[in-house]
């Protein structure tokens, strides 16, 4: 589970993550510690309520843990403040959910631009189109999210994720609202993606998509196993 | 991949900026309905405003063109009304040496006024007015307008001006002018032809009568002038001579007030029953009676604006509120939360621009519409009311979004993705 903390581009030590339901305390994430190195392809697998998506979340700076440490890069995310929270969110991290998470009256060059029109980075049109035809939407830049299937509104998403070349992506069930077929081709898009080199944390109910990870993790009641 | 991940993106402020007017038009123009329904109640909101504005200052600029036609450089000498100072007068033609001297220079008319009774014997009408016996300088001290015919001549005999409301009295149906007019004063009747018609001077006074706060110099002038008059030209060679008063027109460059004030001084020193005033005076005192009642009245438009900021309130609430996912999608994808509050105010501002705009022809047409069919003034468009009304629509629409857009920028967007 451990990979040499110095090249390690993520980092958690001891991150424990709890909730008050009422009166309950529930304990999503216990003493997680974990390493990820640049270029891996990490996933994770876990029944519902085992705390992936928590997981998923603190690692993509959108949520604090409880307890613990969470280094990015080399730096305690527990430090920052919401402005750069969100830039490392808009610059470094590329998100792809279940549920695309599309802007739904926006094109889908529109959507995969957004994080380019927030960092203000130029040229936000030719690099969105080049993602787009990365994932194999070059012919559908100005269709909306409801035009599109959801095979490829999950592509969107992807492009979305890779357009601001980030340091990671980190991928929330990104075959869970697909069928087998459309699933199996959105995982061909993650190998390839790996294979340029991204450092993807994948996290699945899938064995068949969790197989493809360097590294296989299982996450059970809030704990990490290897 | 990982080395192009290393180059940090920066952001022109330009670009920045232009992103966020792209987002912000895209948010008002990917929502027909909401934008249409803003932009209405916006819109119309803003056409009251500014037509209430228009209408309020209209009347003001009205009053005061209607109040300069009384002579802004005239002042006025009169005998305190009453049946005493009327019976003794003890006011003489000699005491006019020393006002016209203490008005460094000008003209000066002398006036006498008394009750009369004039009668049309063609048409058996007749009236009670005031006739009011003075000199050709009156036609020359206050800026007469007349209906038809002259004013009186120098020492012309037998012949009046008739008051524009005694003439519609006595003849209704035809000219006056032309007209032999019998009058009876004290029991004496004399004739006199009719040379002309004016335009009744003192409209103005009845029209404003409400709004004039100036105590002394307005109980005067409405006691005196309760009746319309005639006018006759007097023999005033005598120095002791009673008089009821006089009207003097001061020169060029010299202050109607300061003379008013010397006047009166000295009358008090004479111990003299008459008070002096100017008329820029008493206009000035109307005037300013005028801008209290429209400050008053402007507290209507105060209300519509409020009672649109409620309603941007109300709809920016649900409005925003249906743009939770979204707004958690854009916080997920990097922006931060003065950028989400930045975007739904911009949003907002250029919504109340384009109402403004849109307002303000509203607004005139609706002037219009108002001057055409109710109104005796023309609604005045000032520009420094506009951008008041128009700052105040942007102000109330961004005061009603920020607070829930902040709320909105501050949700969980985890929750709020979970949740929808």
């Amino acid at each position: 589970m451990a990979t040499d903390n110095k090249t390690a581009l993520i980092q958690l030590e001891g991150i424990h993550k709890t909730y008050q339901d009422g009166v309950l305390k529930v304990h999503a994430l216990c003493d997680i510690n974990l390493s990820v190195g640049r270029g891996e392809l990490i996933t994770i697998m876990g029944p519902s309520g085992s705390g992936k998506s928590t997981l998923l979340h603190i690692l993509g700076c959108l949520d604090h843990p409880t307890e613990g440490r969470y280094l990015f890069d080399g730096e305690d995310t527990n430090e920052y403040r919401d402005r750069k929270l969100a830039e490392t969110r808009n610059q470094r991290i590329g998100f792809v959910f279940q549920s695309f998470n599309l802007l739904q009256r926006e094109t889908a060059i529109e959507n995969v631009t957004l994080p380019l029109m927030y960092a203000g980075a130029n040229e936000a049109q030719s690099r969105a189109k080049e993602a787009l035809r990365k994932v194999g939407l070059g012919e559908r830049l100005n269709h909306r999210p409801g035009q599109l299937s959801g095979g490829e509104q999950q592509r969107v998403a992807i492009a979305r994720a890779i357009v601001k070349r980030p340091d990671v992506i980190l991928a929330d069930e990104p075959t869970g609202n697909l069928d087998t077929q459309v699933g199996s081709n959105i995982k061909d898009v993650f190998k390839n993606l790996h294979a340029d080199g991204l450092t993807i944390v994948l996290i699945t109910h899938n064995p068949d998509v969790a197989e493809m990870g360097t590294r296989k993790l299982k996450l059970r009641d809030g704990q990490l196993e290897a | 991949m990982s080395s192009e991940a290393k180059q940090p993106i920066r952001v022109p402020r330009r670009g920045a900026i232009g992103a966020a007017v792209t987002f912000a038009r895209r948010g008002l123009t990917r929502r027909p309905l909401q934008t249409a329904l803003l932009l209405f109640v916006l819109t119309i909101s803003l056409a009251g405003t500014m037509t209430i504005m228009a209408v309020l200052s209209g009347i003001k600029a009205q009053m005061f063109r209607d109040l300069q036609r009384v002579g802004l450089d005239v002042v006025n000498i009169q005998m305190t009304p009453n049946m005493q100072n009327l019976l003794l007068s003890p006011l003489m033609m000699e005491d006019t040496k020393w006002m016209l001297n203490a008005a460094e220079g000008g003209k000066l008319a002398p006036f006498r006024v008394d009750m009369a009774v004039g009668a049309d014997l063609v048409e058996s009408r007749s009236g009670e007015f005031l006739l009011l016996t003075t000199t050709h300088q009156w036609g020359g001290i206050a800026p007469l307008e007349l209906v038809e015919g002259r004013f009186l001549e120098v020492n012309e005999k037998d012949a009046c001006v008739l008051d524009e409301q005694v003439a519609d009295r006595i003849y209704p149906d035809r000219s006056a002018v032309g007209e032999n007019l019998f009058v009876s004063v004290e029991g004496r009747i004399q004739v006199f032809e009719i040379v002309g018609v004016l335009k009744d001077p003192f409209a103005i006074r009845k029209k404003f009568d409400e709004l004039d706060f100036a105590g002394a110099a307005r109980s005067t002038i409405n006691r005196i002038l309760e009746f319309k008059s005639v006018y006759i030209t007097g023999d005033f060679s005598e120095p002791h001579e009673s008089v009821h008063g006089a009207v003097v027109k001061v020169p060029e460059g010299v202050d109607a007030r300061k003379v008013a004030r010397a006047i009166q001084k000295a009358t008090d020193e004479r111990d003299l029953p008459t008070v002096a005033w100017a008329r820029r005076e008493w206009v000035e005192n109307v005037m300013k009676g005028a801008d209290l009642t429209t400050q008053v009245a402007s507290l209507l438009w105060v209300v519509v604006l409020f009672v649109t900021g409620i309603m941007i309130l109300t709809i920016s609430l649900v409005a925003i509120r249906e743009r939770y996912r979204e707004l958690a999608i854009r916080r997920t994808e990097g922006a931060y939360r003065l950028q989400i509050v930045g975007q739904l105010l911009l949003e907002n501002i250029l919504l109340s621009a384009l109402s403004g705009c849109l307002a303000l022809g509203i607004a005139q047409w609706a002037g219009e519409i108002l001057e055409a069919r109710y109104l005796s003034w023309a609604p005045t468009f000032l520009w420094h009311e506009m951008t008041l009304a128009l700052g105040l629509g942007i102000g109330i629409g961004a005061l009603a979004t920020v607070i829930p857009a902040y709320r909105a920028a501050s949700l969980d967007p985890v929750e709020v993705l979970r949740q929808n």
